[in-house]
């Protein structure tokens, strides 16, 4: 099989890539724990690294094959296609569905006048450009976008501070184990568990060897982001986080400096913008390349332009108002759970069993 | 908005199949031919405001009825 990409990316790109990702859905962590959702990161947390570690388990024990090929070797030809379907289709539904969430967003808050659809190609053609030109310029991009939402959120922070109220986060923990652990899950699905993308792009990094230490330090990283996110949140809100769609946006538009600094929720959407292009452009390009692999394709980049059609009319014919966007929120963790933890951890205990690969088939 | 839509497939078509036939690449434009057509098809039924069926609304019927009674049991709705 030909290599489809011939980009390297080094471990720190990797580690930043992961953040991005992380902090590039932003817009519902937390959502039903209100002031709690922090427990409910550092639980989710917990289970987001053993998520990586399992994924990296999976790669290297089959050095040197991609996400696809693992599959179709672990349950054999037929069997394998099917599932490599599924998990291409998890892809790209996931790709389809983050973007329509951004486009929500905007439609919402800033461009309230301006046609989804317009929105919608703009954004996808930006996208398509960065799935075209592969992982390396991606990961070079998020370099500089990664710098500029960190800035960001630092000198948000800052100017929250002020306003902090200590006494939002008691009482601690008054909403029930249960409650508490469907938050928690719902935060591991996304962001965390999303991050099974990463398995078509491992094959990238020039330093195998680091690729747990990487994807541990990836992952630890942008759920400490997070972590600072909700706390921010409830420190400035409490209870009341649950009473808005968008939390970030509410947050920073409270900012207020001597009547003089304000309106600086412009600032959230700029974050949003750009780690919103990074989430969509990785998980578009993840998509793209794996059905390319699936049809033994010599390139991906035929297959950009007609996938991204497909992904706007999904994006575009999905619900039809923010409540059915909120229910599908809170059962998409169920939906997901078979594609980006199943999958992976399945495929990794039937190579247990069967002893996969064999010595010397390398 | 029709004539938009065929402008934009135009300029696809346009991008991407004069490079795809200059390197012989037959698979690959079939793959972008099954692609893009079904993209086109959709699109366009899209544009002329026909409904079409929702993928995310059909998975949320499907798992409000095989799974809200237990989360409502489980005590988390």
């Amino acid at each position: 099989m030909t290599v489809l990409e011939k980009g390297r990316i080094a471990s720190s790109q990797l580690v930043m890539l992961l953040v991005s990702f992380g902090v590039g859905s932003v817009l519902v962590v937390g959502k039903g724990a209100g002031r709690d959702a922090w427990v409910a990161v550092l639980i989710s947390l917990a289970v987001a690294v053993a998520h990586a570690v399992l994924l990296v388990i999976l790669f290297t024990r089959f050095r040197g094959r991609t996400f696809l090929q693992i599959i179709d070797l672990v349950y054999g030809k037929y069997l394998g296609k099917l599932i490599a379907i599924a998990f291409l289709w998890y892809l790209f539904y996931l790709t389809a569905v983050v973007f329509s969430e951004f486009i929500n967003f905007f439609k919402t808050t800033v461009y309230t006048t301006t046609p989804a659809w317009v929105i919608l190609v703009v954004g996808l053609l930006v996208c398509a450009s960065a799935a075209r030109n592969g992982i390396e310029v991606l990961a070079r991009a998020n370099q500089l976008l990664l710098l500029f939402y960190l800035a960001n959120l630092v000198f948000t922070v800052v100017l929250l501070v002020k306003d902090f109220q200590l006494e939002n986060f008691l009482p601690v923990l008054d909403i029930g184990v249960n409650k508490l652990l469907w938050v928690a899950f719902g935060i591991a699905s996304l962001p965390f568990f999303e991050v099974s993308v990463f398995l078509m792009i491992f094959p990238a990094l020039n330093r195998q060897e680091e690729l747990l230490s990487t994807m541990v330090k990836g992952t630890i990283f942008s759920g400490l982001i997070l972590l600072g996110l909700v706390l921010r949140d409830i420190a400035i809100l409490g209870n009341l986080t649950e009473f808005f769609t968008y939390t970030s946006y509410q947050v920073v538009r409270l900012i207020n400096v001597g009547k003089f600094l304000t309106r600086l929720e412009i600032l959230v959407v700029l974050n949003l913008i750009t780690m919103g292009f990074l989430k969509v452009s990785l998980l578009y390009y993840g998509t793209v390349l794996g059905v390319a692999q699936l049809l033994r394709l010599r390139t991906y980049l035929p297959l950009v332009f007609p996938i991204g059609v497909l992904l706007a009319v999904v994006g575009l014919n999905n619900y039809r108002n923010i409540a059915e966007n909120l229910r599908f929120v809170e059962y998409w963790r169920l939906y997901a759970f078979p594609f980006h933890v199943g999958i992976p951890l399945v495929t990794l205990l039937i190579a247990l069993v069967r002893k996969l690969p064999e010595e010397g088939a390398n | 908005m029709v004539v938009l839509l065929l402008v934009a497939f135009g300029a696809i078509i346009l991008f991407e199949v004069p490079g795809l036939i200059h390197k012989a690449y037959w698979r690959e434009l079939i793959a972008f031919s099954v692609l893009l057509g079904l993209g086109f098809g959709l699109s366009l039924l899209l544009t002329l405001e026909v409904e079409l069926p929702s993928v995310t609304l059909g998975i949320l019927r499907f798992m409000e009825t095989h799974f809200e009674g237990l989360l409502k049991a489980w005590g988390v709705f």
